[in-house]
């Protein structure tokens, strides 16, 4: 029989168990101990499960990296939450609840230095609030509320603890608004008006370069560009829609899920000059803790977290661009 | 036939991988309802989850089930809610 030595003059190194899969694109090996030959691969981003969330809720709030999140808050079933939970990549760990029982909330920051605004209760008058805290990676602790938006929820929210950005949002009254206001970690200061008025906008980057799209109603594919004074007419996306998961910074960017008004599976990221469509969501989903805003990892390695499908749920995606693997070589 | 259909529960990390999503496709519905892409990946997966095999008229009359719940549900939701959010609708099951 012909050896792969004899036809091409040297063999394929064998090895009892596989490298890492990061440090073998584009190598061949024989692993000794399953039998088989072995090719590492690069693949396009997609999205895995993860570890599912302790509860089945929507419209938490959510901040962080996809190996270290924070969630709180949102619906369950006939109520408004202020479980909050850590995650790892692996576990998700209950901490210290929000002081606050709130839905309809937006995050940004980290697990440690995190910020949630708005949202909505409905055991108050009005249901919608400008309530703010700040997380320290142990406790919750009220923060100043914003006044230029007095009763909102659903805002996009983007930036640091201590330079946020707020984009427009919708509150009881006047409904949707166009309000934005920046965040310098004590105080909340009124900017330039959203230049469309509109609801659960997907929002990205920092407090001077950052980038909003989408959001309702009606539902759009318009996206602003914000400079940290004003906005100006920025790249849309391809499908219209609100109230998704976002991530990353204004020159590389994510966006995954929503409604249209129906549940999307859609995932876009950006270069800073167009979407284009990657890997779907393997479950289509709106009002996720990452979505309705906040900065949750990167376009690279994101995570989406609960949401509506349309029933609440618990399930957790991880998304990652480029997936390495290893594969099997069959032979036939 | 480009799809098959199962139910199979969502246990968390491992359930789908990276490599499944890019070896095959794969969409999950409500009541555990997946569309697994027809190919040697695929069926591999169901096994590999436990999956229990669904024509897909029952996949969707599984989902349709679920919807009409949703629905219900979402009637009974207060008008700050109905004012943001759009009342559940069926779809066709890819």
């Amino acid at each position: 029989m012909a050896t792969y030595k004899g036809i091409q003059g040297y063999t394929v190194q064998s090895l009892s168990s596989d490298p890492p899969a990061t440090q073998a694109v584009g190598q061949l090996w024989y692993n000794s101990t399953a039998g088989a030959f072995k090719v590492g691969t690069l693949g396009a981003g997609a999205w895995s499960s993860g570890t599912n969330f302790p509860a089945s809720v929507n419209q938490s709030g959510g901040a962080g990296t996809q190996t270290t999140f924070l969630a709180w808050g949102g619906s369950d079933p006939g109520d408004q939450r202020d479980e909050t939970f850590k995650y790892d990549g692996t576990t998700w760990t209950a901490t210290n609840d929000r002081n606050l029982k709130i839905s309809g909330t937006s995050g940004l920051g980290t697990q440690t230095a995190a910020l949630g605004a708005g949202g909505y209760n409905v055991s108050l008058t009005p249901v919608y609030t400008n309530a703010c805290e700040e997380f320290d990676g142990t406790s919750w602790a009220t923060a100043n509320v914003d006044s230029n938006k007095p009763s909102v929820g659903y805002i996009g929210l983007t930036g640091t603890q201590t330079a946020g950005l707020s984009v427009a949002g919708y509150g009881s009254p006047p409904g949707v608004i166009s309000v934005c206001s920046e965040y310098d970690g004590t105080n909340w200061t009124s900017t330039a008006a959203y230049p469309s008025t509109k609801s659960s906008v997907f929002s990205i980057g920092i407090q001077t370069a950052a980038v909003a799209v989408g959001g309702a109603p009606p539902f759009q594919t318009a996206g602003f560009d914000y400079d940290g004074t004003s906005w100006s007419a920025g790249d849309a996306i391809n499908t219209a829609r609100e109230a998704g998961g976002q991530g990353g910074i204004s020159t590389a960017g994510i966006i995954f899920g929503g409604a249209t008004p129906s549940m999307t599976d859609k995932t876009e990221k950006y270069d800073g000059s167009s979407w284009t469509e990657v890997g779907d969501l393997a479950t289509a989903r709106s009002l996720m803790s990452s979505g309705s805003s906040s900065v949750s990892g990167t376009q690279t390695a994101n995570l989406a977290v609960t949401g509506g499908t349309p029933s609440k749920t618990n399930v957790v995606e991880e998304w990652n661009d480029p997936v390495y693997a290893n594969k099997t070589v069959t032979v036939s | 036939m480009a799809n098959t259909y199962c139910t199979a529960t969502n246990f968390g990390k491992g359930f789908f991988t990276h490599e499944d999503r890019n070896d095959f496709y794969l969409s999950g519905h409500a009541g555990d309802v997946w569309v697994v892409g027809n190919n040697a990946a695929g069926v591999s997966w169901i096994n590999r989850v436990t999956g229990t095999a669904k024509t897909k008229a029952d996949a969707q009359a599984i989902v349709d089930g679920k919807i009409e719940e949703a629905q219900v549900s979402y009637d009974a939701e207060s008008a700050e809610y109905k004012a943001m959010h759009s009342r559940p609708v069926k779809y066709i099951l890819p």
